[in-house]
Parts: structure tokens; sequence; C-alpha cells
């Protein structure tokens, strides 16, 4: 295979699969039932999106990273629970280091990992969307590290962080240093990213075409119809690059190992700039508890911390050749 | 349905082009405008020709290789690596945008005179569509073709005019409809440059070079069947399908050679004040590329959709970063700065790159309207 071709029908393929997001986890139900995300996670399990890239000899679906980052673009776009990309990569990693009984029991749903990173000082952890969860997924520029739950101490609100302290020191139980598996957590937080521009432009847009102001739809406005163009292009970057890096590591391109770290500098830019533009076409109401508009921004900014910031992940792509 | 290309015959392809490249490119950098710029294009433009690297994707019977846009993809990575001179010269128009134009919407005459002559590097195009009080608004033009029998008599002015001092052709939307307003009424035409009644006058640029051109037409007269492309007063949707290109494909080249600059920017820093901002623009290098090369693949099979326009912005944007940073990195006085091609004459000439062929504003227009479906503002 190459490249160079139109990946047009993956993105049927994966659509095809990934569609009843659309009615089992409208956006909304983080509003109306925040605390139903544990009940909601079988679902995710049954329709097969913990194991789209998992070999088909440990039960996995057996496709590429390519639909795994697609897949999670349209996941992003619905605010999946972070338990999504923590899961994912906590199975990988079981597999890897040969637990097996662990990774079909993530796969299964009988059990979830939370994603979680260091507190800036070193000393907690901290986890997002954390209850019911059995495990804790740290992501690291090498690998993975996997944790046991500690005691938990809520923070703050369903959807904000909450503090973990883990038992034993903050010695994980397992820690997995693999290139592939490091390129593989930027490259899914990155489609969650992307997912996430996309979807905040798309609701921007639709917004400055229905609200009317001074007697016209305020998208008739430049001042924000160009807010709207700057969104769209960093939705469409963001998108196209994650899906070349994935593309270019499958096909084993020559000169593309900093593409994830690429695909992951972009992403992160380019979901707290739309997410932040969202709120600012919405107005007033963009600043509401009732508009959804606050959601992607606090998710955003998780899945941010989770890979250690806009900064270490500057940091991260010079270090590239 | 163009089937890809297995790797293995693009990887051969590719290792032609490398060798043809590295054995052809020109040992002197090419002169930036005026009559030596022509010759120093020409030439190249032959060579490429008979070694038969020109028109890849052009049909075959039309001189042309009838490729793949992989492969077009596969000898653009190859150019950009091998330091061949920048495709933005003076051949663009012909190859760019009058070729496609043609092909597009010519006759079977203005097929067969004209596509050879442009392949092969004979002669050299330039635009006229742009006037004084027709910028932005390019459908407010006023330059006026009057029908007397089977001539159009052209009188008005031009500008913006790339390379017009030294063109051969020129790819000419005037108003041939005398009542018509905005795009009604307009006709595209080949015009001989050298007609009576044309004058030319290079205006100097702020980047130095004297590439734009004003262009006068005094009762200038040309054969309509030999001239019009498209249809009298179907111009302007002859001069869309040009625009499409100059917003898609055509600029390929162009953008894997930016990647590839700021891939060397990338890999000369060693300042750490510097790094993060590098790492931005290398990760939006890595997206042009990715938004292209998706771009020219989903093209092969039908029309450019309307994110060409959205691609064309970027590149204009990320040019100008790159060329900002390249002056903080190496420093002024540098000689990575100095010379023709240096970074202190891409600096400045990347100012143009968000006013040529339509403004950063009117992309952002573009993309709004087009592509998301904005509505327009009351007028």
């Amino acid at each position: 295979m190459t490249i160079f071709r139109d990946i047009s029908e993956t993105r049927e393929l994966v659509d095809s699969f990934t569609r009843p997001v659309e009615s089992l986890f409208p956006v909304a139900r983080l509003r109306d039932d925040p605390g139903g995300e544990t009940v909601r996670w079988s679902h995710v399990a049954e329709l097969g999106w913990l194991a789209i890239g998992l070999p088909e000899e440990t039960g996995g679906v057996g496709l590429s990273l390519l639909e795994e980052v697609l897949a999670a673009q349209t996941f992003g776009r619905h605010l999946l629970s972070t338990s999504y990309p923590a899961t994912v990569l906590a199975a990988d990693a079981l597999l890897r280091v040969g637990r097996p009984e662990l990774a079909g029991e993530l796969v299964a749903g009988t059990r979830r990992a939370a994603l979680a990173c260091r507190s800036k000082g070193g000393e907690d952890i901290i986890a997002f969307d954390a209850d019911g969860c059995d495990l804790l997924v740290v992501i690291n520029a090498d690998g993975i590290e996997l944790f046991g739950m500690g005691t938990v101490h809520p923070h703050d609100e369903a959807h904000w962080a909450c503090r973990v302290e883990v038992a034993d020191d903050a010695e994980p139980a397992h820690s997995v240093v693999d290139e592939t598996l490091a390129a593989k957590a930027q490259l899914l937080i990155a489609g969650l990213l992307a997912g996430i521009a996309s979807e905040c432009c798309d609701r921007a847009v639709e917004y400055a075409k229905v609200r009317e102001q001074f007697g016209q739809p305020i998208g008739a406005f430049q001042a924000v119809k160009h807010h709207c163009a700057n969104m769209a292009i960093s939705a469409h970057a963001a998108r196209e690059l994650v899906n070349f890096a994935a593309l270019s590591l499958v096909e084993k391109v020559p000169g593309s190992t900093h593409l994830p770290a690429a695909a992951l500098n972009l992403s992160l830019r380019a979901a707290r700039e739309n997410a932040g533009l969202n709120i600012q076409v919405h107005g007033g109401m963009g600043f509401s508890d009732e508009c959804d508009a606050h959601l992607f921004l606090k998710t955003a900014r998780i899945l941010d911390a989770a890979v250690g910031g806009l900064d270490r992940a500057r940091q991260s792509l010079m270090m590239r050749a | 349905m163009t089937v890809p290309m297995p790797s293995d015959e693009l990887a051969g392809f590719r290792a032609e082009a490398r060798s043809w490249l590295e054995a052809n490119i020109p040992a002197h950098s090419a002169p930036l405008d005026g009559p030596e710029s022509r010759l120093f294009v020409l030439d190249w433009q032959r060579r490429m020709y008979e070694g038969g690297w020109a028109g890849l994707t052009w049909p075959s019977a039309y001189g042309g290789r009838s490729l793949s846009v992989a492969q077009q993809i596969v000898w653009f990575e190859e150019y950009a690596r091998s330091g061949a001179p920048s495709t933005h010269n003076a051949s663009f128009v012909g190859v760019n945008h009058a070729g496609p134009t043609i092909i597009a919407c010519g006759t079977e005459e203005q097929k067969a005179f004209h596509l050879p002559k442009i392949l092969s590097g004979e002669v050299i195009w330039c635009q006229g569509f742009s006037e004084p009080g027709s910028g932005s608004d390019l459908a407010s033009l006023r330059t006026r073709g009057r029908i007397e029998g089977d001539e159009i008599v052209i009188e008005g002015q031009k500008i913006w005019s790339s390379y017009a001092d030294i063109g051969d052709y020129q790819e000419l939307l005037i108003r041939t409809d005398p009542g018509s307003v905005r795009h009604k009424g307009l006709t595209w035409l080949i015009c001989p440059m050298d007609l009576p009644g044309i004058t030319v006058r290079p205006i100097k640029t702020m980047a130095g070079p004297s590439k734009f051109c004003e262009v006068f037409y005094d009762q200038v007269r040309v054969p309509i069947g030999e001239s019009v492309v498209g249809g009298i007063g179907e111009g302007w949707r002859t001069a869309m399908a040009t625009l499409s290109f100059e917003r898609g494909t055509a600029s390929l080249a162009l953008q894997i050679g930016l990647v590839e600059k700021i891939e060397k920017l990338a890999a000369d820093c060693t300042d750490p004040f510097i790094a993060p901002r590098l790492a931005d623009l290398r990760a939006d290098a890595a997206a042009l590329k990715a938004m292209s090369y998706a771009f020219a693949l989903s093209s092969e099979n039908g029309t450019p959709g309307a994110e060409g326009s959205l691609i064309r912005l970027y590149f204009a944007e990320l040019s100008k970063r790159a060329s900002d940073l390249a002056i903080d990195l190496y420093g002024i006085g540098a000689a990575e700065l100095a010379g023709d091609h240096g970074w202190a004459y891409e600096y400045l000439d990347a100012y143009s790159e968000t006013i040529a062929g339509g403004t950063a504003e009117i992309q952002r227009n573009i993309i709004g309207e087009r592509v998301l479906g904005l509505p327009r503002g009351k007028a």
C-alpha cells in the first residue's frame, strides 16, 4: 500500500461502526445525567470500540491505527469519557506485558481504566472521571504507566478533576516503555482533541447562522465569520495531520517519527482555540452552564493535562529528528 | 477511479526523478525578474520537457504524461529536496493557470496550438485579471472589449500582472457586454503581448524585483475564434476554473518546498528560546503537507473542492511565519539571509502571499461562505 491514497472508504467504514455514539452519547447527557457514564460504559465495550486496534487473535477487531484515530475523532466530538483512551491504552499495554486476562476484562467492559497524570509537583496522581475505575493510566513521552486505584479524594464536580492517592508510594504496577505505544497514545489523544476542535467549529457555525443581531445572522458579520473560518482551518489541519500521521506510521514511511508529536502539538492548540472561540461566538449563552460549550473546553484541558500540556508537547516535538 | 500505484513502482519512479534532478538542476540560481529570468525559466522548462518531467498529470494528447496525482506528489517531493528552481516563477501562470484552463475550457485548435508550447518552454504567460479599481472585488472590472465583426477591440488597464514585461501571452478577463454588471458579460481571452496598442510598465516591489506590471490596452484587436476561451460572456465561469487551480493543486510544489524549508530551520535550531515557536511551525508544516496531499488525492477523481482556499490561506500565513522566524533564528546579517533567494528576500516577498490571488480577508470570507455556508453580509 501507500500513503498516497484517498482514505474516504476507510472513513466510511469507521463511521458505520461508530454511528451509535450519536444516540447513545449525546453531549447533553453530561448535563442531564453526569453520573451515568459508568452505566453507559457497557455500550462502549459491547460495540467493540475498546478493541479496534487490537489483533484478532487476542479478541480485538484487528484494524489499524488509522481506523483508531478516525474513531477517536468521532468520540471526541461526543465527549466520550476520558476512560476511553485510558482503557484502550491499558489493554494494549497489558497484552505487551503478558497480562491477557486483565486486558480481556478491560476490553469486555468489566473493568475500566481512568486517565491520570502526575500533579505539577509530582507527589500526587490526578485522575479524571475515575468513579468505578479499577486502574489508572499515566501517559509519558516514552510509553505509559499503570497504577492500581488508591484512595480517591473527590476534588470537583464529575467533569473536572479528582485527586487520587496511589497506594504503595506511587510505584506503578506496570511501566511499558515502547515507541509504538507512546505514538499510539499521542495520536489517540490528538484524535480526540481534533474531534473536539471540529465539533466546536460546527457548533459555533450553526449558532452563527441562526442567532440574529442588528437584523441579520451574526455569521454574516466578518468579525464572526472570520472566527468561524479560523476554527475551520484549525480543525481541518488537526484532522488531516492526525490521519496523515497514523497512515504514515501504519505504512512505515521513513522520516515520519516526529508526526505523532506534531499531530499532538497541533491538536492541543486547535482544541484550546476552538473551544474558546465556540464560547465567544455563543456570547452570553456560551458562558452559561446550560450551554454545552464549556464541556468541550473542560474536556480539552483534561486531555491536554494528561499529556503534560502544550509546552511539553512543543519540547517533545523539537527533540525528534 | 484511479487505482493507487503500488509502493514499489512508486519507489522506482522516485529514484528515476531523483537521479534526473541530480544530473540536471541548473548550476546558477534563478534570476528574479527581467529578460534573464525569461531565458532562465524557458531553458529550465525546456530541459524538464525534454527529460519527460513536464506536465506529468496533463493528458498525453497535449504533450503531458497522464500520470497519477501520487506520482505528481513524488515528483514534487524530489523536486523540493533537490533544490531545483522555485516553481513560483515566470512559467507558473502558463503551466498552472492558462494551460489547465485551456485543457478545461479551450477549443481543440487552442489546445493543439498552445499546450505543447507551454510545456516545452517556448512561451511565457501572464495574467490580466486585477485592475486599479478591481482588486479584491474582481467582478467590478471595467476593461472593455468591443465586438467588431470577428474581432474584439480591447480598451482599458490591468495591474499586478506578473511577468507581463517578459510574457508572450496573457490570460485576460474583460467586459464584452457594455451594459453588463458584476459577473455577467465577461469574457476570458488569450491575448498575445506583442500586439499594437499594448504598453507594459513594470512595478518595483518592496522585496526588490519588478515582477508585477501594469498593462495598458489602446484599441488592441484580437480575433474572436482564436482568442476566446469558454465562450463570449462566459468569462467568469472560465476564470473560476482558473482560480480553483490556483487555490488547489497548482501550489503543491510550493507547499512541499515550504515544508522542506521549515524542517531545515528545525534542524538548524539550537536556540532554546526559539524552539517552542519552531515546534508549532513544524507541526503546522506537517499539517500543510497532510492537507495538501489529501486534497490533491481527493481531487483526482473530481473537481477540487472549496477547501482549496483554506489550504491556500494556510500556506500563505505559514510562509510569513517561517521567514519571520528564520530571521530571528539566523540573525540579521547572517549568510542565510543574503542573496536573491535568501531568507531576507523570502521574508519581504512573503508579504505578497496574503494579498495576491485573493487577500487573506477574502479567503476567510470564501471559507466562511462556501465551505461553512455562512450568510453573506448585507451590501
